[in-house]
């Protein structure tokens, strides 16, 4: 390990390898805060420049690249409701009311540390357990990410904002899109109208139509000049101190983001969705969640960017790529004659332990960044919505193109956000809509397959243990709120016997 | 002036009129290569090593579009749409025949213009470091004496490993629904899932369980190819275990373009492939991905093409997977 880590800091000594990091520090910082650009597509259009580098240099600069990206995502997520990568769609669900209040500010200073935070404190657990955790990894199978999608799917209990109801139909509305596309054990056709929709609706250009293209058409309804006050930053040091209420709630986040990162079919949203949830239940005040409660930023933002280095393990110790930027990260190694697996440590020591050092020394750089910035980022809010609106409408369906070079692509973000916005007419979130999409392939697929598997024997989602402590858990989650609303319906139900009149919503 | 005029005409006209090929000078303008995958996977990574080492060749920049989306629907309905002139070419490997065959049927091999198919990558069956299974022969009897014991993974029904698995059964007389076929999103998943024991075999490539076999996590049990591969020296081939199963099924990759490119323009597009495919880069790319070189022009891959679909078309009905 030693030894590894002296060939890493070697690496760093030239002054290649310092202009690969800080480079993708600033193109990944770019990429995350375009909407529609995500990590792996930025990393990707960055893969023809790597062909002549150092693989070093290479590897650097993407993992930069990634880590960076990771945490830019907030910033429009903050400013404009408009996620600048899919994780950080929870990001929103807080940081946009309190930026609604004109604490953009502080939502930013609390992502940038929380990212912060969760990305260093998982790159050490990356470090010390990688080859530990990739027993985790291989752990889960298709019953067991079958039974842990079922989990995730459970937390809408805490995502739907003040009804469970209109949740509930967000929710079943999600699980229908995701049948869109070629079923995955038969390949049976279902709702395949043309054939860009053999793979189903593309994520991101629903993602980008649900949250910001409705988000657009909202803001078109009130006047042009509408501007949105804006409190005055503290000085750099109570930056800082603007995290020290939130110590749990990082350490509990970064160990979530962390151990989702490892499970390759997990993934950064889902990590995020779960810190929030978990956080929501912890909380003093979960009835603020939603609304702007600083907690959620943390919660999501530490979550997505501790979930980053946790994706590396499998990627580097068995060359499994978890997800679509690790893919990446597995091209470009291999485009230098590099192949991520189990004798990466013994072959190439020089990648892992690079990569290490890349992620603890691009931080810092980062944090300043990110905190400089979000003094520049706020004056965003002072413009008037007018302005706004057409540029956000601009990038985002800019990066929608770019994902897939697809102008389908564009039609699905717009029909999205027309859907988006009549949604939001009936006070129906798109939260547990993404929810949805998220899980739903992933819930269908493995289910088909633990069947094929068991030969159509249900027993053994309860046979396996993951799987069954997965499925207990969801159920306790998805019960006690009935539980704890049917409570609170009844004592209600009861205090209005004593004074008529008050009008009382049912809510959670 | 009208003479300058008459003669500007007609010379305009005379190019316009002189078939494609004939101007010596294609190239002249950089080249479209669309893919059908998402960057960074196997076949990206292949085709832009193979754009790097044509550029040099044809002297003109060979832009690498990835079109993923639809399962290739995408990509070939943007190359369909491309002016046959040589200028936009794809990527091609095995997957898309099958998809002919069963969700894109509005195109046949006869829609493109094969140009040049570059490698060969034969299949493989490997299982988990704890299974008991050491040989074809212990496969097929441990799926004889208790039907459904032994599950497999690998990519969707009707891709090319999937009929590589059927093949191989087939040489073996061994029914293969005695073995439980568990289709997974793409045959790195295939892989992962026997890393991790989920499935006791997977059918997948050499290079995309080599680093496990070194690591002792899988161990090769059969590998479909009528030669030993370099790889796995000491994995006997079916042949040498006494299966005749016909080991020309194997995954290719090649180009294709849009149907009606001039001969001359083809010729010099596989020319170039060729040439590339010898260039040390690819050489020891190729190697070190255990691809096997496997250069054909435009008629032989035509044909044989043509001869991949035919026992693609065989399979899918006698597996019931038309629709």
């Amino acid at each position: 390990m030693i030894d590894g880590f002296l060939a890493g800091l070697s690496a760093f000594s030239s002054w290649q390898v310092m202009a690969g990091l800080l480079g993708g520090v600033v193109i990944g910082y770019v990429v995350g805060a375009l909407p529609g650009l995500s990590a792996g597509v930025g990393m990707a259009l960055l893969i023809p420049f790597t062909f002549g580098l150092d693989p070093v240099v290479s590897v650097v600069m993407l993992v930069s690249l990634y880590m960076a990206s990771e945490y830019s995502g907030a910033i429009p997520a903050i400013l404009m409701n408009t996620p600048g990568e899919p994780s950080s769609a929870i990001t929103a669900l807080d940081g946009y009311p309190m930026r609604e209040r004109g604490e953009a500010g502080e939502a930013l200073t609390l992502s940038i540390l929380g990212s912060a935070v969760g990305s260093i404190i998982s790159t050490l657990l990356l470090i010390f357990t990688v080859m530990w955790m990739t027993k985790i990894a291989l752990a889960f199978g298709p019953t067991e990410y079958f039974a842990l999608a079922v989990l995730g799917l459970s937390l809408i209990s805490t995502l739907a904002g003040h009804s469970i109801l209109r949740g509930f139909i967000a929710l079943l509305f999600g699980l229908l899109l995701t049948t869109v596309g070629a079923d995955p054990v038969d390949g049976v056709m279902r709702y395949v109208f043309t054939d860009n929709l053999l793979g189903g609706f593309p994520f991101i250009a629903a993602l980008i139509g649900l949250f910001a293209l409705s988000e657009v058409l909202r803001m078109l309804e009130s006047p042009g000049d509408r501007v949105t006050p804006l409190k005055e930053l503290p000085g750099l040091t109570a930056q800082f101190g603007l995290l020290k209420p939130h110590a749990g709630n990082l350490v509990r986040s970064t160990f979530i983001g962390y151990i989702l990162g490892v499970i390759p079919g997990a993934g950064a949203t889902i990590a995020s969705i779960t810190a929030y949830s978990v956080q929501k239940r912890l909380s003093k005040s979960p009835e603020t969640f939603g609304k702007g409660n600083p907690e959620g930023v943390v919660a999501a933002e530490t979550a997505n960017n501790a979930c980053m280095p946790g994706a590396l393990a499998p990627m580097l110790a068995l060359g499994i790529p978890g997800k679509a930027s690790t893919a990446v990260l597995v091209g470009a190694l291999a485009i230098q004659g590099v192949r991520p697996g189990p004798l990466i440590f013994t072959q190439h020591p020089e990648i892992p332990y690079s990569i290490y050092i890349a992620l603890l020394v691009g931080m810092p750089f980062m944090v300043l960044l990110g905190l400089f910035g979000s003094r520049l980022w706020v004056r965003l809010t002072t413009i008037p919505a007018s302005v706004v609106t057409g540029i956000v409408a601009a990038t985002c369906l800019l990066g929608t193109y770019s994902e897939s070079n697809d102008i389908f692509a564009i039609g699905v973000a717009v029909g999205f956000g027309i859907v988006g916005y009549l949604l939001s007419k009936v006070d129906i979130e798109p939260a547990p809509i993404v929810l949805a999409l998220v899980l739903g392939y992933m819930m269908e697929s493995n289910f088909r397959r633990s069947l094929v598997m068991s030969g159509d024997d249900m027993g053994v989602f309860l046979r396996e243990p993951i799987s069954a402590i997965c499925l207990v858990l969801a159920a306790v989650i998805f019960v006690a709120p009935l539980i704890q609303n049917l409570l609170t319906w009844r004592r209600r139900r009861g205090e209005r016997d004593i004074r008529p009149g008050v009008e009382t919503e049912v809510s959670r | 002036m009208l003479k300058f005029l008459l003669r500007t005409a007609a010379i305009a006209a005379a190019i316009a009129i002189m078939p494609a090929g004939a101007r010596a000078d294609f190239p002249d303008k950089p080249i479209r290569y669309l893919l059908h995958v998402s960057p960074g996977g196997a076949t990206d990574v292949m085709a832009r090593k193979l754009a790097i080492a044509m550029e040099k060749i044809l002297g003109v920049p060979l832009v690498v579009e990835n079109k993923p989306g639809g399962r290739g629907a995408t990509q070939l309905a943007e190359l369909a749409a491309a002016k046959p002139d040589g200028y936009t070419i794809g990527a091609v490997t095995s997957t898309h025949i099958g998809a002919f065959n069963q969700t894109l049927k509005q195109y046949k091999v006869d829609s493109f213009d094969w140009i040049a198919r570059l490698v060969n990558e034969p299949y493989l069956i490997v299982v988990n470091k704890d299974s008991k299974i050491t040989s074809m022969k212990d496969l097929v009897e441990a799926a004889n004496a208790k039907p459904g014991s032994v599950v497999m993974a690998g990519f969707v029904r009707g891709s090319g490993g999937h009929f590589a698995w059927e093949i191989m059964a087939k040489s073996a007389d061994l029914d293969s629904k005695k073995v439980r076929w568990v289709p997974f999103d793409s045959v790195g998943d295939a892989v992962t899932a026997a890393l991790g024991n989920h499935a006791e075999v997977a059918i997948a490539y050499v290079d995309l369980v080599k680093t496990h076999v070194q690591a002792g996590n899988l161990r090769v049990v059969a590998v479909m190819s009528d030669k030993r591969v370099p790889q796995f020296p000491d994995v006997p081939t079916l042949k040498e275990q006494g299966y005749a199963a016909d080991t020309s099924w194997q995954q290719m990759r090649g180009i294709i373009g849009p149907k009606g490119i001039p001969e001359p323009i083809k010729a010099k597009l596989a020319e170039a492939v060729k040439q590339a495919l010898e260039t040390p880069e690819l050489k020891a790319y190729m190697e070190e991905s255990a691809l096997i070189p496997a250069f054909q022009g435009p008629a032989d891959f035509t044909a044989n093409a043509q001869r991949e679909n035919a026992v693609t078309k065989e399979w899918m009905t006698t597996l019931g997977l038309t629709r």
